[in-house]
């Protein structure tokens, strides 16, 4: 075949030349926010960092610049141990919870009108109207031994099964935690998606099942990995869940943080767990964020 | 006698209460481009969709070659479509998109890229394959959706409004670019377009559709010169349309009573007129003669300028006679630019009894 003719049009990429004049007004709007940053959030950590630092005698804090606390915490096994199983735990939280949430997500924003989704979504956000605390300690009621969901069990000739004090009620009780949010976040991203992308990858041949898992997965990506990652940071500093339903043994990051209080006012160690905990987020968020925003597959 | 590709036969399409497509029958040879025309909402998008298999028909039967598809899945055709919106999968890059067809029926991965490769090079994309959807212009995303589209080796392509939301000189190349596709594979076309312009340019058969009923099948020349309606005959734009009586009928010669003076018409093809009997008649706004002086057998009428539009080598004028009819004449440019026309210049307008033609009932 002959070639075709061409269009010329190409994208043209428009630079702009770079202001370097500061612009008050904005500058004066933006005011506020920077200050609000730097009060409750930039100076705490600072802060938090400078304390990391301090030594405690008699148990009382003394400022100064040592780094006893790190090289003690950082050398102790329990504490890498906590971390692993911190992460691991928020992982499998993460994991669980996006797996749950996905074909709810899915129904919510392929299945049902908008009005539907819209009360389903109001629903979803009812749950944050009471304490966590308090939905928590009704997990308690309902696991514990000769609980609710092992009476139920029994009648099926099952059980009783330890639900109580394990991984699995501490899992419980971080999907109480970020179940409704993960589902809020999913479905807006999915109800977003352009639908004549999914009817294009059924008019190419894609059944249905692969048009989930090759166009409406990759097409909601950014939304998911949110949920992902805003499940992941809740789970991982969260301290009810695995204390109260998962008996804090081992015990996580914030369990260790609690104990090191407790024990001798070691607010400078608690510290650098803090900080560990912190940079750890940073990381995660950071390298998830940029894959959700990431161009390529 | 050849057996057509695409058969609509009885098609019907309800949304609730509403009917999208109304007892649709239609066929569609192998390696026709067939145009379905109509404003929006008339059903040509349902009814493209319906031949995807992205909506199924209430009622009646659709056939690909022979073989009835209402129950097959819009993964099981081979009718591929190309959106309006083009729906390219920004997710991925350009090859990726084009090689997409081919994943989906489990061709492996340097087969895929080969044949993909191929058809990016006949769309002239080829140096674009690793760039993404949104580093390409509109026109380089047309390019890709067909080339996605056709990879596969369809028998049929659908295409829905695809060049709306291009620039006036990228659709006129375009569509060449179809026109020529479309012959060099021999396969069928159906395109859904309100463009009378894009229809005509491309189609050998169009399709007018108006509210879900079908109101014309025919070739463009025939559409236009020959409206089986008055509604095709107000579609195709440029029509001066006039209701009258009939005066007298003498073997296709008629003459008839209109708010325009007694009109004759030659070589009427409409079934037996009766005097008196109500009748509609179409003088397409290129069959008028207008002059600045009357002609020498008289038979003119005068009319004021009220409008003149230059559409490149056309010029639209709206002129009103004495009586207050608007007549609309279109004109090449260079055939009146001697005139000297303004706004409310007199001019003599006539036509013949070829150009006069009489609305079916």
């Amino acid at each position: 075949m002959p070639p075709l003719v061409i269009d010329s049009q190409s994208p043209s990429i428009r630079k702009l030349s770079v202001k370097n004049k500061i612009d008050l007004y904005a500058l004066t709007w933006r005011m506020p926010v920077i200050v609000w940053q730097l009060l409750f959030f930039v100076g705490p950590l600072l802060f938090m960092i400078a304390m990391s630092f301090f030594l405690v005698k008699n148990y009382r804090m003394q400022e100064a610049f040592e780094m006893k606390n790190w090289i003690k915490m950082t050398s102790r096994d329990y504490f890498w141990d906590a971390y692993w199983y911190t992460i691991g735990l928020a992982t499998l939280s993460t994991v669980v919870t996006s797996l749950l949430a996905f074909p709810a997500a899915f129904g919510l924003a392929f299945k049902v009108s908008a009005s539907v989704r819209r009360w389903a979504i109001f629903l979803l956000i009812i749950p944050f109207f009471t304490s966590y605390l308090v939905r928590t300690f009704s997990w308690y009621v309902i696991l514990a031994e000769s609980g609710v969901a092992n009476a139920l069990l029994g009648y099926l000739g099952l059980g009783p099964y330890k639900m109580l004090n394990t991984v699995f009620g501490s899992i419980v009780g971080y999907l109480t935690l970020t179940f409704p949010l993960v589902i809020i976040l999913q479905t807006l991203s999915l109800a977003n998606i352009d639908r004549s992308l999914l009817e294009a990858a059924q008019n190419l041949g894609a059944g249905r099942l692969r048009t989930i898992w090759s166009v409406t997965i990759p097409a909601a990506k950014t939304g998911l990995i949110i949920g992902a990652v805003f499940c992941f940071i809740l789970s991982f500093g969260d301290f009810v869940a695995p204390y109260y339903l998962g008996g804090s043994k081992p015990p996580t990051l914030p369990i260790l943080i609690i104990d090191t209080t407790k024990a001798g006012q070691q607010w400078p160690r608690a510290a650098v767990v803090a900080v560990v905990m912190m940079v750890t987020l940073m990381v995660v968020a950071y390298t998830a964020i940029s894959i959700a925003y990431r161009k390529r597959r | 006698m050849s057996q057509a590709q695409i058969v609509f036969e009885d098609v019907v399409k309800r949304f609730g209460d509403t009917v999208a497509v109304e007892k649709m029958n239609l066929s569609v040879e192998q390696g026709e481009f067939l145009a379905i025309m109509g404003s929006s909402g008339c059903g040509k998008t349902t009814t493209l969709r319906m031949l995807a298999g992205l909506e199924s028909p209430s009622e009646g039967e659709i056939r690909l070659n022979g073989e009835r598809i209402n129950e097959l899945k819009p993964s099981e055709r081979e009718t591929p479509l190309v959106w309006q919106s083009l729906a390219l999968f920004p997710f991925l890059s350009v090859i990726e998109n084009v090689e997409f067809g081919l994943r989906m029926r489990g061709i492996e991965p340097a087969e895929r890229k080969r044949r993909a490769m191929v058809w990016l090079e006949r769309m002239e994309i080829a140096e674009f394959a690793e760039r993404q959807i949104d580093q390409l212009s509109g026109g380089q995303k047309q390019r890709v959706a067909l080339a996605r589209a056709l990879v596969t080796e369809p028998p049929v392509l659908l295409l829905d409004e695809p060049l709306s939301a291009l620039d006036a000189n990228l659709v006129v190349r375009m569509q060449g670019v179809l026109s020529r596709l479309q012959k060099d594979l021999g396969i069928t076309f159906v395109y859904v377009t309100h463009s009378q312009s894009e229809a005509f340019a491309m189609a050998d058969r169009v399709v007018i559709m108006s509210q879900g009923k079908i109101e014309q099948v025919g070739a463009p020349l025939e559409v236009y010169r020959q409206p089986a309606s008055r509604f095709v005959a107000e579609f195709v734009g440029s029509n001066n349309i006039f209701t009258g009586k009939v005066a007298q009928t003498n073997a296709g010669q008629v003459q008839m009573d209109t708010a325009l003076g007694v009109i004759h018409a030659s070589g009427v093809q409409t079934a037996p007129l009766e005097n008196g009997e109500d009748i509609e008649v179409v003088i397409s706004a290129d069959n008028f003669e207008i002059d600045a002086v009357p002609p020498e057998n008289g038979e003119a009428i005068p009319c004021n300028v009220v409008s003149e539009e230059f559409i490149g080598t056309v010029v639209s004028l709206l002129l009103e006679t004495e009586s207050g009819v608007e007549l609309k004449i279109q004109k090449q440019q260079r055939e009146i630019a001697e005139l000297d026309l303004h706004i409310g210049t007199t001019l003599w307008v006539s036509w013949s009894p070829d150009a006069v033609y009489v609305l079916p009932k």
